[in-house]
């Protein structure tokens, strides 16, 4: 494989290229799902082909290959180099890639089970026992259950001298239960619907013990039905952390990509609020408010050895004590800042361009714990896993929903609130942070659904958050 | 491209690999080119390939299914070993109706060879134009080219064969100048149809008018929705509530309700992939022919789309609205939805508005209470506001918390006009419309 590549790097450079990379991708996925104790949409899936890209006159040109072999790779090198040739007619500034040393290296994701030597019905088992246990709860509804396995494959070099091979194995499993009464559907899910994931292997869907959640989440699913709704007014809110998960995500994460910022997005997913002009003074969110991306954590759903332009995962401070001081950022986003990358250019397949994203995105944790945070609310709501999220497209007014409430009165939690919701403005909610739990409380979670680009990628991340307290903060329905 | 005698061969082969088995195979190609340009030039420009085979084998009531994207012959046997063991080591799905049997689809002519042919330059030409005029304007264009083929094939032992090839072309463009910001898009079969400078310069001159937007207090207001907004109302409706099984679950807001009045007299609503003027497919999923089905008739529900599960639920025929099994269960789903148009123009309904807004696009709009089809969203690229019948200013997008459902019983005026829309695999022919009581929660610029 690394001579088809190289030859195709060659090829490309032969052509005309001033810059060339190959990437060699074989994704083998399988999903795992049942709903009302019925097996459903079982499947794997098998995908590979070799990615293509090439800077000429400093533009860019992208082609691929489902057939790999050495004439399907030169179609692809000689086609990469007619796009770019291509763009290089409607542009503004040549592109620049910032310098990166050559690596050459192997790393693949520690496995203790290997999910694919897992029999199936030892994993329908688990998810029928989990459903099982949902259903004994008088008032359910619908149950379901997923499962969801990836092995990523890659092999990538460039015509810098980079040869670099990763093996990244990514598990994943949820379950969720419905009760409907009355024109009112309620739904409780653990971890969080399509949301508990790691780099590992089998052992952690062991690890999340789903069966153990079910009575739970089905008899809140069943008490919600009859809950008090949602108060409307300015409050304290208590964040779970999977509720911080998604505030992290979707009102940090997604504004602090640097291709983002620069434009790249804005006719598809959106811009930023947070523009270069604000690097190093804006104060994104109050002192105790410190975010880091981390892919070197190999065990969240983000984590990788070295990042789709072979540029080595890196641990970087993005916000310091609620200073911006860095994005997310590729090698062709961070000199524009004149900066280096810090290993955040990832593609979804062999089909795709790298480009921006998150890996590991963590809050880093306060201290305390989440009694603590409740503690301190004499009246207020604690929120936890997400049910629906709407952001504007610079990132700036959210409405975020969560599954289930609770009232806090003089610190204490108190009755269930059904349809719990949330709304603001990024750097405001942020700068109205007043407390994180501790490093006890902190949790990697990770999900494999974060889109983006066009054509769409879609890539798997992690968060790392504690719950987190939020002061004066609208919560309900505004009329 | 595969090619209809190709795809066919593909399929024999992983028939015959399956034995006696019942098996439905599905080829599925997509090869398309995209160009992304922002500042005014061109940054991400790629050819793409999403191609699978999908296998699914039964039996009896075990199902398995798998895909691949490598299609010789060690790929086939693989892909259908892979299936016939997923389906020995599957639990019975009691709910596993079968492979269905049907005559074959109505052909649909909708392979355009200008844009199966549309060549990197021809994109940068096309973008060249667009920059042309944002530039003589003073603004900076952003936006995506996007232009393919699509090929579908389906072969199953109940004796389903179906095959598909057609061409899509859209393009987006969105204009910027300081705080300003418009978009307009335009989607055919045929590339040469897209008129870049065209849109270009409606996005310009729109841009130019929201420079300085101006924040509006929440309330309710009537609004002018623009086709991409009426397309996201139709999106979530359609996989809210117009699809069987949340009706079958009682989980959607036309449960106890086909039959009656559940929206405007003056909104009817129906799914159609044979239409011209659309980017259906003549088949669905499973190659049930497509059937036209009204939803909403002068406001009155009167359907919803079945695939085969749900249609057996039901003890009726499948409308032909299978989405791929592949998916997370979400069942049928109109993907080819069309709302009929009134007697205004865009420019009546705005004059005969005394004080309201007009909204071009919604984005990240994601039910807050599903079985109501209430959606929360924010406009973006384009908010007006209106006075005595007059455009006057721009305004900070918008945040909306909304039932959908009663936005369509409070429609008082839908333009002549219909335009398609697209997004992903939905796709929605529809008017703008006027909407009063549109209930506005908040500003980005609050």
């Amino acid at each position: 494989m690394k001579e088809l590549l190289n030859q195709a790097v060659d090829d490309a450079v032969f052509k005309g290229a001033e810059y060339a990379d190959a990437r060699y991708v074989q994704l083998r996925e399988q999903k795992v799902s049942t709903r009302n104790l019925s097996p459903q949409n079982i499947s794997s899936d098998y995908s590979a082909g070799v990615g293509i890209r090439v800077l000429v006159d400093g533009a860019w040109g992208f082609a691929c290959s489902r057939t790999i072999n050495p004439d399907a790779m030169r179609q692809a090198a000689s086609r990469a180099v007619q796009i770019a040739q291509a763009s290089a007619k409607v542009q503004r500034e040549k592109i620049e890639l910032t310098p990166l040393k050559p690596a050459v290296a192997q790393y693949q994701t520690k496995v203790n089970q290997d999910p694919w030597q897992v029999p199936l019905q030892e994993k329908l088992d688990l998810l029928r026992d989990a459903e099982e246990a949902m259903r004994r709860v008088e008032g359910v509804t619908i149950t379901s259950g997923n499962m969801f396995f990836q092995s990523e494959h890659k092999f990538f070099v460039n015509s810098e001298g980079s040869s670099i091979e990763q093996t990244l194995t990514r598990s994943q499993a949820d379950i969720s239960v419905t009760a409907v009464a009355n024109g009112n559907a309620q739904t409780r899910s653990y971890p969080a619907r399509h949301g508990g994931g790691a780099s590992a292997g089998y052992e952690f869907v062991e690890s999340l013990n789903l069966a153990d959640h079910s009575p739970r989440i089905a008899q809140q699913a069943v008490a919600l039905l009859s809950a008090k709704p949602c108060p409307t007014g300015l409050m304290t809110i208590v964040l779970g952390g999977r509720m911080v998960m998604l505030q992290l995500h979707e009102s940090c994460g997604h504004p602090i990509e640097l291709d983002r910022v620069l434009g790249s997005e804005i006719s598809h997913y959106g811009s930023s609020f947070l523009t270069t002009d604000k690097l190093g003074h804006y104060r994104y969110g109050s002192k105790l408010v410190n975010i880091v991306t981390d892919p070197t954590l190999l065990h969240g759903m983000g984590g990788f050895a070295y990042d789709d332009e072979g540029v080595p995962a890196q641990r970087s401070v993005l916000v310091k004590d609620g200073i911006l001081v860095n994005y997310l950022s590729s090698r062709e986003t961070a000199g524009i800042i004149d900066k280096t990358s810090n290993g955040s250019a990832r593609a979804a397949g062999w089909q795709t361009m790298p480009i921006v994203r998150m890996t590991n995105l963590n809050l880093e944790p306060g201290e305390g714990s989440l009694e603590d945070l409740i503690a301190g609310v004499d009246h207020g709501i604690y929120m936890e896993v997400p049910k629906s999220w709407s952001i504007d497209d610079r990132r700036i007014n959210f409405q975020f929903g969560a599954q289930i409430g609770w009232e806090i009165v003089k610190g204490k939690l108190g009755d269930l609130i059904q349809n719990p919701t949330y709304a603001g403005i990024s750097g405001q909610f942020w700068n109205n942070c007043d407390g994180i739990a501790g490093p006890e409380a902190w949790v990697l979670w990770g999900g494999s659904g974060c889109g983006k680009g066009q054509p769409a990628q879609t890539v798997s991340v992690g968060h790392g958050t504690a719950p987190a307290r939020f002061r004066n903060i609208f919560v309900g329905v505004r009329k | 491209m595969i090619s209809k005698d190709k795809g066919f061969e593909i399929l024999d082969k992983v028939s015959e690999m399956a034995g006696q088995a019942a098996m439905e195979a599905v080829l599925s190609s997509r090869l398309f080119s995209v160009t992304r340009f922002a500042n005014s030039a061109i940054g991400q420009n790629a050819d793409t390939d999403d191609t699978f085979l999908q296998v699914r084998v039964a039996l009896g009531q075990k199902v398995g299914q798998a895909r691949t994207n490598t299609l010789d012959d060690a790929g086939l046997a693989q892909v259908v070993k892979e299936a016939t063991e997923i389906a020995k080591l599957s639990a019975e799905d009691a709910g596993f109706p079968g492979f269905p049997a049907a005559p074959p689809p109505t052909p649909l002519d909708a392979f355009v060879p200008a844009t199966a042919n549309c060549s990197p330059d021809d994109r940068s030409l096309m973008v060249k134009q667009a920059v042309e005029i944002t530039r003589s304007l003073d603004v900076k264009a952003y936006g995506v080219i996007e232009t393919g083929t699509r090929e579908l094939a389906i072969a199953n032992s109940s004796g389903i064969r179906a095959y598909h090839a057609d061409t899509t072309a859209v393009m987006h463009l969105v204009a910027v100048k300081d705080e300003g910001i418009s978009s307009r898009n335009f989607a055919s079969r045929d590339v040469s149809a897209i008129d870049p400078a065209a849109l270009a310069q409606m996005a310009g001159e729109r841009c130019l008018f929201s420079r300085q937007p101006v924040v509006l207090p929440p309330g309710q207001y009537d609004v002018i929705l623009e086709e991409e907004a009426v397309k996201d109302i139709l999106m979530h409706l359609g996989a809210l509530a117009f699809g069987a099984l949340s009706l079958q679950e009682k989980r959607s807001f036309l449960a106890g309700h086909m039959g009656k009045r559940v929206m405007g007299s003056n909104v009817t609503i129906w799914d159609d992939a044979l239409a011209a003027n659309g980017f259906g497919f003549p088949f669905d999923m499973e190659g049930m022919p497509k059937q036209k089905v009204t939803i909403i008739e002068n406001g009155v529900a009167k359907g919803v789309v079945y695939d085969t599960r749900t249609a057996r639920t039901d003890g009726i025929e499948s409308t032909g609205h299978a989405i791929p099994p592949i998916w997370y269960a979400s069942g049928p789903m109109p993907i080819n939805l069309f709302m009929a148009g009134g007697d205004e123009t865009r420019e009546s309904l705005i004059a005969g508005t005394k004080r309201g807004v007009l909204i071009n696009r919604f984005h990240y709009s994601r039910p807050i209470d599903p079985s109501a089809a209430i959606v929360t969203g924010i406009t973006r690229e384009g908010t007006f506001l209106i006075k005595d019948g007059q455009i006057v200013s721009g305004l900070k997008n918008l945040r909306y918390i909304q039932s959908y459902p009663e936005a369509l019983r409070n429609v008082t005026g839908l333009t002549k006009t219909t335009k398609l829309q697209n997004e992903y695999e939905f796709n929605a022919t529809v008017p703008a419309i006027k909407v009063t009581g549109f209930n506005i929660t908040g500003s980005s610029g609050d």
